[in-house]
């Protein structure tokens, strides 16, 4: 009964006249074109014909929007994606076995700025610890990933001349063998197996 | 600018996340406890070489691939003890794994 009474009376004095109509639309556009003119032009276009859009800082959203909007300028090298290497480029692949709670560290040598990929796997988890020893100061070391794993791969760049590569070492009691694939910009190979002095290896060339 | 803060600070993450060693290397023994006394390890290694080694409060030992106290260590038992220092004769223990036996 209630809602019946109710909606006969909105509706009885609900419908606006056509004065009425036209003063709220005409109120509406006009309250529409001072958005337009004080916030959305100098935002979005840059356009300030009453100042607001500078005493507001929205010229600031349009330069930043402009610069952003602005193809990135990509620097020449040596900042830039491409560098060119002066090494020969090389390839190696191998396989390794590390015994029973054994280790091995294998590295590369590369001239500073140089790069190279790699791609190693184990059969087993392994601990990991991707390093360097600075040419001329095999003691002056710097590790730069280490963790457990039994797969990585990924890009370096020598920060500096000298060796750069994994020491891993096997924790569990079985054998675990390693797979390692690279190519890269490096002179030549190094294997130090189980604490022992290291040896020259020779690069195998290109994967198999 | 902001793309500069970011450089920036991902370079500094890097340069961060960087350990730098110097004049330390890592060692791993594979042997017998021979004697364990003023937190030092007497091993004989598996070539038969007796190593001193030194434990300290931040040496961890593991049994079984569990934390276990540094007083499971005793004479007899076999271990894996990965070590940092200058020389074989100046070592100081970071991990110390007890295994049921030595590897062939």
């Amino acid at each position: 009964m209630l809602t019946t009474m109710n909606t006969n009376t909105r509706s009885a004095a609900g419908v606006p006249s056509g004065r009425a109509l036209a003063k709220a639309t005409l109120i509406a556009l006009l309250a529409g074109c001072a958005v337009l003119v004080t916030a959305v032009l100098p935002a979005e276009f840059g356009l300030d014909p009453l100042g607001t859009g500078r005493a507001l800082g929205l010229l600031d959203i349009y330069a930043s929007e402009s610069a952003a909007a602005a193809p990135a300028t990509i620097a020449p090298a040596p900042e830039g994606p491409v560098f060119t290497q002066v090494a020969a480029f090389n390839a190696d692949s191998r396989e390794f076995t590390l015994g029973a709670y054994g280790t091995m560290e294998f590295k590369y040598r590369l001239d500073e700025g140089s790069a190279m990929l790699y791609d190693w796997k184990a059969t087993e988890e392994l601990s990991f610890d991707f390093h360097t020893e600075r040419e001329g100061n095999p003691d002056d070391s710097d590790t730069f990933e280490n963790g457990e794993a039994s797969e990585k791969r990924g890009a370096y760049v020598a920060p500096y001349a000298g060796i750069h590569g994994w020491y891993w070492k096997n924790n569990t009691d079985r054998d675990v063998t390693v797979t390692l694939s690279s190519t890269g910009f490096y002179l030549s190979a190094r294997l130090f197996r189980d604490g022992g002095a290291g040896q020259d290896v020779p690069l195998t060339g290109a994967a198999p | 600018m902001t793309q500069r803060l970011i450089v920036l600070a991902i370079a500094t993450m890097a340069t961060l996340g960087a350990t730098h060693v110097f004049a330390h290397n890592e060692y791993r023994m594979i042997g017998t406890i021979v004697l364990w006394k003023d937190a030092q390890l007497e091993i004989k290694s598996r070539e038969g070489k007796m190593v001193s080694i030194a434990v300290n409060g931040e040496t961890v030992v593991y049994r079984d691939n569990k934390k276990v106290k540094a007083a499971e260590l005793k004479a007899g038992r076999h271990v894996v003890i990965d070590a940092l220092g200058d020389s074989y004769r100046d070592l100081a223990a970071v991990e110390v794994r007890i295994i049921p036996s030595l590897p062939k």
